[in-house]
């Protein structure tokens, strides 16, 4: 297998992604591109770039999922990850939150600034990823929630396969009782975080929001009454996390 | 712009031509246009081109477990109206979803409308995605 780097802009791609029926990887500045035969004369001259060899499974050559920090979070047939807490999330049908959405690795950033400890509720849970980062931060007691059965069944897997202690338990966060915690994890669209928002007791410290774009941001924070932003992060597409604290 | 010229590219031809390397295929529409064919696996992560309509677009895709980034590059200087069919979106994210990803792309100077639809295949112990894709390419006079 042979790869390629190269730099190179928009123009260049339209040169040579027509070329490259593998397409490319971002690697920081620059472009990589595998091939398992030779590249063609047109994309080296064009790209004027710099060829080796790698191992021919792609999966070989992947670093393992996702890091945040300390924190990787990878699938089962990831490589292990050198990170200091690894992560492994299994996935399956409709369940959400494999590490790979960009609203999941933010929430995980937000967390990170926390000092750990405390109970922990993770509201609309998915297959239960930050839950169970929450636990290996050393959070807990930790619980989740979501209303997709299998997303329940596949976080209780999950919880195990990380030898963490996490409660998974199916609740329609729309008309269901809301489990509150000190910490509060909400990945979720604005109908939750209104239902979530109007749920609140003293009990509740922080609340790390995501799920949301920025248009909704305003509305989801004025939900929040009693809580202010203390940190908030966003993508180039529009999602954004925030982590509330108590006012 | 004239009808010869926007014919230009409706010639399937041009399209298998240019996308050799992507091994797409294309026919002529009845009534007119041109039909573009593609499939492709990609590899998480990689930014990948999908579908190759010369002169008017190329569709890139970057698959993730359970996101895909969409890139539809515009090659020339034509005003385009995209449009995605939003109740498919969640279709790549959830393989019981009923619906291909469907797009729609007006190429108002031109007189010309693609319509796309991307089937998508996550094969999540190879770490990649399978895609298959058509454009109808047609007048819209």
């Amino acid at each position: 297998m042979y790869r390629l780097t190269f730099s190179g802009d928009e123009d260049l791609l339209d040169v040579v992604l027509p070329l490259l029926p593998a397409g490319v990887h971002e690697r920081g500045e620059a472009f990589v591109a595998y091939s398992g035969a030779p590249f063609a004369a047109a994309v080296l001259e064009a790209t004027g770039g710099a060829v080796d060899e790698v191992p021919a499974d792609w999966r070989a050559r992947r670093h393992g999922g996702v890091v945040i920090g300390s924190v990787g979070i990878r699938s089962p047939f990831d490589p292990v990850s050198d990170s200091e807490i690894d992560v492994v999330i299994e996935r399956r049908g409709s369940a959400f939150g494999s590490g790979s959405h960009p609203t999941t690795q933010m929430c995980v950033a937000l967390l990170l600034q926390l000092e750990a400890g405390g109970a922990v509720a993770d509201l609309g849970c998915g297959v239960g990823t930050l839950a169970i980062v929450a636990a290996k931060l050393g959070w807990g007691p930790v619980v989740g929630v979501d209303r997709v059965p299998v997303a329940i069944e596949v976080a209780a897997e999950n919880a195990q396969r990380n030898g963490v202690r996490a409660d998974f338990a199916v609740a329609d966060l729309a008309v269901d009782p809301i489990p509150l915690a000190p910490l509060l994890l909400v990945n979720a669209p604005p109908p939750v975080h209104d239902r979530v928002a109007s749920s609140l007791d003293a009990s509740v410290e922080h609340v790390i929001v995501s799920g949301i774009v920025s248009h909704e941001v305003q509305a989801v924070i004025d939900g929040y009454a009693g809580f202010e932003v203390a940190h908030a992060l966003g993508t180039e597409d529009e999602w954004i996390a925030l982590r509330l604290k108590r006012s | 712009m004239d009808r010869t010229a926007a014919e230009a590219f409706l010639s399937p031809e041009r399209a298998v031509s240019e996308g050799a390397a992507l091994g797409q295929l294309a026919s002529s529409l009845d009534g007119g246009g041109v039909l573009i064919i593609a499939s492709r696996l990609v590899e998480f992560g990689a930014r990948a081109a999908i579908l190759l309509a010369p002169g008017l677009f190329r569709l890139d895709f970057t698959p993730q477990e359970e996101t895909l980034g969409l890139y539809p590059r515009v090659l020339g200087a034509w005003e385009v109206d995209w449009r995605a069919g939003e109740e498919s979106w969640d279709g790549y994210r959830d393989p019981s979803g009923p619906k291909p990803i469907e797009l729609i792309g007006s190429f108002t100077g031109l007189g010309l409308r693609a319509w796309i639809h991307v089937l998508s295949f996550t094969e999540r112990d190879a770490l990649a995605t399978h895609f298959v894709a058509k454009a109808e390419i047609r007048p819209t006079a």
